[in-house]
């Protein structure tokens, strides 16, 4: 009896372990408060539950959304993540999302060429677009000490005019009665993978590249470089480390990130960039990287971030519960997590399990 | 009521301790009505502690306090003394930048329900303290266009302005320039004979004894002595705040020094954070096999100098030799292949990644290259063998070097920076307070592997508050005063009075002062 007290004592050390045990008591606290919530909206939570669960995961096409939203909101969790490890705080995720699928319909919409080239030049404009876009809060902080948090969110602003301004001018479909590009080419979209099943490609690369950048946090020098200078800035200075160089592949491999996510949502996707197109993939990033802590925890954090968003049409169809309380659950586990870690209760216990 | 008890504070058996830390044990301390006292310790000695006691800031463990003839009860707060007729004047000041001085000054008593305050009435009552004690700053005039010495005055103005009749003022002339310094002196004098009671924080020596009527002596928080200052003079109280329990010659064997220099600095001079000179043409040589110590209250360019040395801070002049080649404009990265290695002064800034683990730590200044890791890519296994033999060699106690190091105790993390520092092949050592906060066991431990350090062939360069460590420890000790060397003590020279002497900027009579000042000082005859 003891010992398991003990051994779960330590599985619970402060750390890895213990953030991750203190986001999941919040995503676990959240879901309670959504069938809290459920029931005073006349539903029964079990039902509630069900349904959003039955909605993101049964039926192809239901499955097939729910993966296209973990692609942006995973590729947005390390928008975040990266950056953060480093010193930025990227709130910036959203705008720079935008601009990347406005440079990608761009290309997308005016090249012509075989289908893997335009959609390999329409991805890496997307990238660049993103990078474009950070390097204004970028350098104002490296030259002018200027607080990222600020900057960032404000260009969120310039860049969804911008791609208002796009949709209705330059790129406007002149088909439509709305602010719209017309929609990619059939031959540019990205296909399924494996052929046939209806999986998008975009799944396997925000898989493929969340394992590459868990590898290059925790086995790289760039990556230790990166956590060392995150964690505290002189210190690794004084051990030599080209601290500003490291702190701005950071940041610039953020942003590449979040637009890299904006270009495979139209790409594989949604197919238009319009008014009001995209879902706050890249403002939900920034819960999904705190309470996912490294890039895996990202990944499934993003996942079932993906399930609500997706279920919550079908909960509210089925009970009748405002899919609008799925934002709230957005942002819950959160606080929570934050609650929990700065509560008294949770000081003592870790310094108990030390 | 006031006015007529001639002993403004009586402060009886104060004991105060952070932590482990003992900072007060047991201190007593008078204040006449109507005198300047100056509060005299080295650094740690607890005279800041004992006054932010008196003004309510700290409560004391035990011990109490009797102001103007009253005890002070167990709610006394910083309000309760400035009703009392208590200001102090903190070594930060509590200014707002961009308000005119008269909000400054105004604002303490303000309330939420003063909506319209009479500020021609105030206005005229400060022109006329102003006036009084020689402020030549407008009241308009907003904060951040004051000079430092005015901003100070400003402080001084609301303390007055809020009724005080005890001043406490905290190392006040640490920033002025020797002119305001001068000013500032006169005006305590001033407010002296005007009926004030004045206790001045400080360590040096010459100001004590410029204005004050008696000085007190701490050492270790301890009250040593209080003298009159006409009974008294620098060095004896030189010789009360250093340590007088030691006084044995060191016993520590240590090796002759290699003729030639390792680490030779030439007339550097570095800024401070207001591009102040804070090293003023230094020069020194640390040669193989050779401890040198720096010794100075803190303060006086200490920090600026090793930080310059490392390569952590720019230097505005000067060069700097490692080994023979000139390495003034190198790298950090540069110096640390060069093997010029860094004991911070503060481990937690300069020192660790506390999120980082143990082992992370023990390599991050070299995990850029083999065998650590190889294009770029780290090698866990190699890493974990150098720590666990780091972790062997140094004794860190530490539960397995994948534990964040921010949870190993102070000392462990100490061994660490030092394991770091002395892994590979040093060749100079630049150790900046390597033993502080440091307990018995793990003291000894750092010192002793400095020695060996430099047994082996290593130039060590320690800079150190405490002198009885430099005297254990060095060839040469360097004497560091306001960002210059103003003596210079071999082994058999050593005296704690001198020491402590020169580091409050006295030059003793006889002493080895030269024609051409000190700049040679540093280096071998």
């Amino acid at each position: 009896m003891k010992n398991t007290a003990v051994t779960v004592k330590k599985m619970l050390r402060p750390g890895w372990g213990s953030s991750a045990t203190l986001a999941v008591a919040s995503v676990v606290l959240s879901l309670a408060a959504l069938c809290v919530c459920s029931f005073l909206a006349g539903a029964s939570p079990l039902k509630v539950m069900t349904a959003l669960f039955e909605g993101a995961l049964r039926g192809r096409y239901a499955l097939v959304t729910t993966l296209s939203e973990w692609v942006a909101m995973t590729l947005c969790g390390l928008a975040v993540l990266i950056p953060y490890r480093a010193g930025f705080f990227n709130v910036g995720g959203q705008g720079q999302l935008e601009v990347g699928a406005i440079a990608a319909a761009a290309v997308a919409l005016s090249l012509t060429a075989p289908r893997p080239l335009v959609v390999l030049v329409a991805l890496l404009a997307a990238v660049a677009a993103g990078i474009l876009v950070v390097s204004v809060p970028l350098v104002l902080r490296l030259r002018r000490g200027a607080s990222e948090v600020t900057t960032t969110i404000m260009m969120n602003f310039a860049c969804v005019q911008f791609m208002y301004a796009m949709v209705t001018g330059p790129l406007k479909d002149p088909e439509s009665w709305y602010g719209t590009t017309p929609a990619v080419p059939e031959m540019c979209r990205l296909p399924s993978f494996p052929p046939g099943t209806e999986i998008p490609v975009g799944t396997w690369v925000a898989v493929l590249i969340t394992v590459g950048a868990a590898w290059l946090m925790s086995s790289t020098v760039f990556g230790l470089h990166l956590r060392a200078v995150g964690g505290n800035r002189p210190a690794a200075v004084a051990a030599g480390i080209p601290a500003e160089r490291v702190f701005t592949k950071a940041v610039l491999m953020g942003a590449a990130l979040a637009g890299l996510a904006g270009g495979l949502q139209l790409l594989g996707y949604t197919f238009r960039v319009a008014e009001g197109w995209s879902k706050s993939w890249g403002m939900v990033g920034i819960p999904i990287a705190l309470l996912g802590g490294n890039p895996l925890g990202v990944l499934v954090v993003g996942l079932l971030f993906a399930i609500l968003e997706t279920g919550s049409r079908s909960m509210q169809a089925l009970t009748g519960v405002p899919a609008a309380l799925i934002y709230l659950f957005q942002g819950l586990p959160v606080l929570i997590y934050l609650g929990l870690r700065a509560s008294a209760w949770y000081s003592r216990w870790a310094r108990a399990a030390r | 009521m006031q006015a007529d008890s001639a002993v403004a504070v009586s402060m009886r058996g104060i004991c105060k301790s952070f932590g482990t830390v003992q900072a007060l044990d047991g201190v007593d301390m008078d204040i006449s009505a109507g005198e300047i006292r100056a509060l005299v310790g080295e650094n740690g000695a607890g005279k800041t502690t004992l006054m932010t006691i008196l003004y309510g800031m700290y409560r004391p463990d035990a011990g109490r306090m009797t102001v103007w003839g009253r005890r002070t009860g167990r709610d006394w707060s910083p309000r309760q003394a400035i009703k009392a007729r208590i200001g102090m004047l903190h070594q930060h000041f509590s200014l707002i930048p961009n308000h005119t001085v008269l909000e400054n000054v105004l604002m303490p008593q303000l309330g939420w329900t003063h909506m319209r305050p009479r500020w021609h009435h105030h206005r005229a009552v400060l022109e006329g303290l102003c006036r009084e004690y020689g402020f030549s700053f407008p009241l308009e005039a907003r904060v951040e266009s004051l000079s430092v010495g005015q901003q100070q005055q400003v402080e001084i103005l609301k303390l007055l302005y809020q009724g005080a009749r005890l001043l406490i003022l905290d190392e006040p002339t640490a920033v002025l320039t020797p002119q305001q310094t001068e000013r500032l002196l006169e005006l305590l004098l001033r407010l002296r004979d005007q009926g004030h009671s004045v206790v001045l924080i400080t360590h040096k020596l010459n100001e004590a004894f410029a204005v004050a009527d008696s000085i007190t002596v701490l050492r270790k928080g301890r009250h040593v002595a209080t003298v009159p200052r006409k009974d008294s003079d620098p060095r004896e109280i030189a010789f009360m705040m250093v340590d007088r329990e030691w006084s044995a010659t060191p016993d520590w064997e240590l090796e002759a020094p290699e003729p030639g220099p390792l680490l030779e600095v030439k007339d550097l001079v570095v800024g401070d954070e207001h591009q102040r000179p804070a090293v003023d043409r230094v020069s020194l040589v640390v040669r193989a096999r050779e401890l040198v110590g720096v010794a100075g209250v803190a303060g006086n360019g200490q920090t600026e100098l090793a930080e310059a040395l490392v390569g952590i801070r720019r230097t505005r002049g000067g060069r700097i030799v490692i080994a023979g080649q000139d390495a003034t404009s190198w790298t950090i990265t540069r110096r640390l292949r060069a093997g010029l290695r860094f004991i911070p002064e503060d481990r937690h800034r300069h020192g660790m990644v506390g999120e980082l683990s143990l082992a992370e730590n023990l390599v991050i200044d070299r995990c850029d290259s083999p065998p650590f890791s190889v294009r770029g890519v780290l090698r866990r296994p190699v890493i974990r063998q150098a720590a666990a033999e780091a972790v062997e060699r140094y004794g860190i106690q530490a539960p397995s070097p994948e534990t964040p190091m921010m949870n190993l105790s102070g000392g462990n993390q100490q061994r660490a920076v030092l394991a770091r520092a002395l892994a590979g092949s040093p060749r100079v050592i630049v150790a900046h307070q390597p033993t502080r906060g440091l307990d018995f066991a793990a003291t000894e431990y750092v010192r002793a592997q400095l020695v060996r350090c430099a047994a082996q062939g290593v130039g060590v360069l320690v800079f150190s508050s405490e002198l009885e460590e430099l005297m254990l420890l060095c060839h040469r000790i360097l004497v560091m005063y306001r960002g210059r060397f103003i003596g210079e003590l071999s082994r058999d020279e050593f005296d704690a009075g001198t020491i402590g002497l020169l580091m409050t900027g006295q030059v003793p009579d006889g002493g080895r002062r030269d024609g051409q000042g000190t700049r040679n000082l540093g280096q071998p005859a």
